[in-house]
């Protein structure tokens, strides 16, 4: 019986940034795949969202957020973690996101959950639980992250699989 | 060795049932994780998941629950229930072809000293009734867990196609 959380894949981002993350070519043989991002974003802010796409194409998504000082809740056009660190947060301060996509190579619309946070050193941070759906009944075979801006220098991400037997 | 995600046993249902329970779980692990991926038959927006520990269906179990629907936040707290909510999958009258998400992670569920607590988030986001919560629950007795059944709450079978899994996590 095997131990899961079988590394596919992993991407650390070097010196100049880099505009996405992708993760292509991904076999059908695992039964669930986890994305576990540690990510800055160059965007000039506190903040930067993760885009994440499936196959090229983007879905649709459902967040509660805490700020620190509310409990918002959104619902986006897309797949969308809520949200990263940016280069306005405190420096040398990645967030985090995972990423568990269930039954990714069968035949139904392909269901999502992310949990995502920024981190900063004073009052604008984000965390997030994210419901994520992708229409599609195709097998997935990529995963594409982006964010606002670019991802900065030892942004990290790494695929897994996870069989069910 | 500490070793994560052993699966330790699968259900795939075929449209027939309305639960699975799974039995003899060994107590060899540190913690429990369930991952359903499902939809439900009922004709509803939405279907809820229980769990149901040790086949024990007196009122022990409480939760709390914090859902956010797309628009607003929401949250909730019960006890006295019969069964553990762990969240929401699409029911009937959701879009065709859309599944929910539930990762539920039973906590330190061997020892026979606590009570059993258990993390789960819910991921269902069906035009209608969108919404992702995440719920803590309690199960109210220091008995090991030996069995855990998912079930829809009391509302028809889970579609042909919907999966359950758990996995073993062992911290060393």
């Amino acid at each position: 019986m095997p131990d899961t959380f079988v590394k596919i894949a992993s991407v650390t981002v070097g010196s100049g940034g880099a505009s996405s993350i992708d993760f292509t070519s991904i076999p059908s043989t695992y039964t669930d795949l986890v994305v576990k991002v540690s990510g800055r974003a160059t965007y000039a802010g506190t903040t930067g969202t993760l885009y994440v796409a499936l196959n090229g194409s983007s879905g649709t998504s459902i967040a509660l957020m805490g700020t620190g000082s509310g409990v918002p809740s959104a619902s986006y056009s897309g797949i969308y973690g809520r949200d990263l660190s940016a280069a306005t947060s405190t420096a040398n301060t990645f967030g985090s996101a995972d990423i568990y996509i269930p039954n990714y190579a069968g035949s139904n619309y392909k269901s999502l959950s992310l949990d995502t946070t920024s981190e900063n050193n004073a009052t604008a941070i984000y965390q997030s639980l994210v419901a994520g759906l992708w229409s599609n009944t195709a097998a997935v075979t990529s995963v594409n992250l982006t964010t606002d801006g670019n991802f900065a220098q030892y942004s990290t991400a790494v695929l897994y699989g996870i069989k069910n037997s | 060795m500490a070793s994560t995600y052993t699966p330790i046993a699968t259900h795939t249902f075929n449209g027939s049932t309305s639960d699975i329970e799974f039995t003899s779980i060994p107590s060899t692990y540190t913690d429990i994780v369930a991952v359903l991926n499902g939809r439900g038959a009922y004709a509803a927006g939405t279907v809820l998941i229980q769990s149901y520990l040790n086949n024990d269906f007196t009122t022990v179990y409480s939760m709390t629950t914090l859902r956010g629907n797309g628009s607003s936040a929401s949250s909730a707290r019960s006890t006295g229930f019969s069964g553990l909510p762990l969240g929401y999958i699409p029911g009937a009258n959701a879009t065709s072809g859309m599944f929910g998400t539930i990762i539920a992670h039973f906590q330190n569920y061997s020892n026979s000293t606590t009570f059993k607590t258990a993390l789960s988030r819910g991921n269902n986001t069906d035009g209608q009734t969108a919404a992702v919560d995440a719920t803590v629950g309690l199960y109210r007795s220091t008995s090991a867990i030996t069995r855990i059944g998912f079930a829809t709450y009391g509302v028809g079978n889970l579609v042909s196609g919907s999966t359950v899994t758990i996995y073993g996590v062992k911290s060393a």
